[in-house]
């Protein structure tokens, strides 16, 4: 779906148009289920927010006043909905540690390219999985949803500062477990 | 996006797989039936007991006055009953009036009830 038709959607949605709120369902589930789902952690709290999650959208379409982008609004509402969730269970989300990152350069690239693409899969599966909430939050909302820094601070009300540093250990993480299987693999051969 | 954030394509699907999750199809059912069902416009009464029970107990009690007091006018000057009287009755409008505050208190508190439905939501 490209913008212009985005934006005809929107339009009808707020018309109250059922089919349109059907397509961007379809457009937009697996992406704002993921979300919720790596914030909550349950599948059934996952499901029920998103549903909650689609209605409010529908119900709060006419705010919406193309300022932003559709998704950025989208991602915003469906964060801040799961946050009050969590705070009403009381759960509390792992902060992300503000400490200094000290920048690393050099060999990411070429480290990727050298593990075979199922062990990349694996070695990466397992620093995400080391990663927090939030951190996961970031990496997702600037990696794969192309967000901006300033789009993702009105996402989640965090910080540019700690968004940063936030990402930059995310991508740390990465190189760093990405590096350890390349290391332990040439250590195997020798 | 800037260098030092930088990481390969090959990388970043690896994430997508790893971070994004199929969302299950009953997500689109059950957004779209709870739309068509908020749709629903106008006044549904709450037909809960303590709202029927309530009702009973006006129009019981509205019943008895008013027989009573037609019965009490039939022995003394044997008037045959009249609408007109019927408006005439103060039991007639204390319970209209004891109907609407029930059906209002029960409007109340419908609308309070989907307010705090979506703030939860």
């Amino acid at each position: 779906m490209d913008l212009a038709q985005e934006k005809e959607y929107i339009v009808s949605l707020q018309k109250g148009d059922e089919r349109a709120l059907e397509v961007l369902i379809k457009h937009y589930q697996n992406r704002l289920y993921s979300l919720v789902l790596n914030l909550v952690k349950n599948e059934d709290d996952a499901i029920e927010l998103t549903q909650d999650i689609f209605i409010k959208i529908y119900e709060k379409s006419s705010s919406f006043q193309f300022n932003a982008k559709f998704s950025t609004w989208l991602f915003s509402v469906a964060y801040n909905t799961t946050i009050s969730f969590l705070r009403k269970k009381h759960i509390k989300l792992e902060e992300i540690n503000e400490e200094r990152v000290d920048y690393i350069s050099g060999s990411y690239e070429m480290t990727s390219s050298l593990l075979q693409s199922e062990e990349r899969t694996i070695y990466i599966q397992e620093a995400l999985s080391k990663m927090g909430e939030q951190q996961k939050i970031l990496v997702q909302l600037f990696y794969l949803e192309e967000l901006s820094m300033k789009e993702i601070e009105e996402v989640t009300g965090i910080k540019i500062n700690s968004i940063k540093i936030g990402l930059m250990r995310a991508r740390q993480n990465l190189l760093k477990h990405l590096s350890a299987s390349l290391q332990g693999e040439l250590n195997s051969l020798l | 996006m800037k260098d030092e954030l930088k990481i390969p394509d090959e990388v970043k699907e690896d994430m997508r797989s790893t971070l994004e999750t199929a969302a299950p199809s009953s997500i689109l059912q059950n957004v779209l039936s709870r739309v068509k069902s908020k749709q629903k416009v106008g006044y549904v009464p709450d037909l809960q007991m303590p709202f029927v029970l309530t009702l009973s107990l006006i129009f019981a009690a509205g019943y008895l006055f008013y027989s009573s007091s037609l019965n009490s006018v039939q022995t003394t000057s044997n008037v045959s009953f009249k609408f007109e009287g019927i408006l005439t009755s103060n039991v007639f409008w204390f319970s209209l009036m004891a109907v609407s505050a029930v059906v209002l208190v029960d409007l109340v508190n419908q609308q309070r009830k989907a307010k705090t439905n979506r703030v939860q939501t």
